[in-house]
């Protein structure tokens, strides 16, 4: 478990450096490495089966040069959050992920309903 | 073959009027814990009485082809032998065709059912994975995402995450927040999330059951209420309260969707007017009547068929 957070948590590392690098940059494991390994103790093979992952789950595009790939990410960080939206508030709540919604989209009559809901607490909780 | 006929009896009797009985007791949402337990009760003993009923049959059955003077035969074999006129090549045919659906069905409704759950736990898993890698966290395990959309969610997953859009951040302030988070982390902690997909598998399995269509739409919403609970017990109702009406006024249609049977107004009303007294008193009872109800049937009938078999055999 504690593993798979570790790795978790090194994709989104990884995933950020390259977010902000800017959209068109290529960047090999080599130039990950250089810059992480500035910061903590870490091998080059676990960056490297890292960024091979991301690209194995669709994040990461890559292209070879000489012995080695350069990577980018396939959509922006912007485009991904778009996309979470989409699936999270779509359907009602009835997308296939399975998400608890604070709450869900509501029509203009709920809407005022809700609000007389709230003046009777609030008149009754000596409140606002 | 009494046992296997009135379960039979007993599922029909629960799929016909259960679903209104429970929604007609359960849908102010008072004592939700309990009124959780009565739909699932009613799903389980439904699921539970028609599997032992398959299974039950063909052993009564056979019990009366090989010896027509066994244990279990019942008023409805000799009903069946009189109007047969003991056409027994026939009634065989029959009976093994018949078996033959029902075991085919049970085991197509178990492949949808596992399927169904595969896909819920792939995108839920893979949506908690993505908002992982773009949002940043705030503390252990509440992610924030920016985006213009207001939203709070919570999703299961290794490592689960509570979600809050920056658009959300804008629109509540702290004590709205921290009660929100409360109420998110109560799903967390509750496991709420593998309960929803359980319902929500049996009503993709099986689409044509009423029953379970309204059991997950209704433990949908008893959870949220559950976590309403928990999030007012630490933060009271008043910012939990607010915290609702300001999302769900800043929410309203942005994609033109209607209200997703969440019941945020029928939250909004027993947080802001929460049963007391006689009342809970009342619905306690009414729902502890229902359970018992639902769970002692089976068990009188098996009960009662078999001392009823067996002094008939005596």
């Amino acid at each position: 478990m504690a593993r798979v957070r570790g790795f978790g948590e090194l994709e989104a590392t990884v995933m950020d450096r390259l977010w902000n690098r800017g959209p068109d940059a290529t960047t090999t494991v080599r130039e990950i490495f250089d810059e992480l390994g500035a910061e903590r103790h870490i091998a080059y093979t676990t960056v490297m089966s890292t960024m091979d992952n991301l690209h194995g789950k669709g994040w990461l595009s890559r292209e070879r040069e000489g012995k080695a790939y350069r990577y980018r990410p396939t959509l922006t960080r912007e485009e991904h959050s778009a996309r979470l939206m989409l699936e999270a508030l779509s359907g009602g709540g009835h997308s296939e992920a399975v998400l608890n919604h604070f709450v869900a989209q509501i029509d203009a009559e709920e809407s005022a309903n809700l609000r007389n809901a709230l003046r009777r607490l609030a008149r009754k909780t000596g409140l606002r | 073959m009494t046992i296997a006929a009135a379960l039979l009896l007993y599922v029909l009797a629960v799929m016909s009027i259960g679903p209104k009985l429970l929604v007609w007791i359960t849908a102010d949402g008072e004592v939700p814990h309990l009124a959780i337990t009565a739909w699932l009760t009613a799903v389980v003993t439904v699921i539970g009485c028609t599997v032992a009923a398959l299974a039950l049959l063909p052993v009564e059955v056979a019990g009366h082809w090989d010896r027509p003077d066994a244990l279990l035969v019942s008023c409805f074999e000799r009903l069946r032998a009189i109007v047969l006129g003991h056409a027994g090549g026939l009634a065989q045919i029959v009976a093994i065709v018949a078996l033959a659906v029902a075991v085919a069905s049970l085991v197509v409704i178990c492949l949808r059912f596992g399927r169904s759950l595969s896909r819920m736990r792939s995108h839920t898993f893979a949506h908690a994975h993505a908002v992982r890698l773009v949002g940043r966290s705030i503390g252990s395990d509440v992610v924030v995402i920016d985006t213009p959309e207001p939203a709070a969610y919570c999703v299961a997953g290794r490592p689960p995450a509570i979600v809050i859009t920056t658009a959300a951040l804008t629109e509540l302030d702290q004590v709205q927040l921290a009660a929100v988070i409360a109420h998110e982390r109560a799903h967390l902690d509750g496991c709420h999330a593998y309960l929803v997909a359980a319902v929500r598998g049996l009503a993709t399995a099986m689409p044509r059951i009423g029953l379970f269509a309204l059991a997950a739409m209704h433990i949908s919403s008893l959870l949220e209420m559950c976590a309403d609970d928990a999030a007012a017990r630490r933060h009271g109702r008043q910012p939990l309260l607010s915290g609702l009406l300001t999302l769900s006024v800043a929410n309203t249609p942005v994609h033109g969707l209607a209200a997703a049977g969440l019941a945020v107004l029928a939250r909004a009303e027993r947080l802001s007017d929460p049963p007391r007294g006689l009342a809970r008193i009342q619905t306690c009872v009414a729902l502890g009547g229902t359970l018992a109800t639902l769970a002692a049937t089976p068990v009188a009938i098996v009960a009662l068929s078999l001392s009823g078999a067996l002094i008939c055999f005596v």
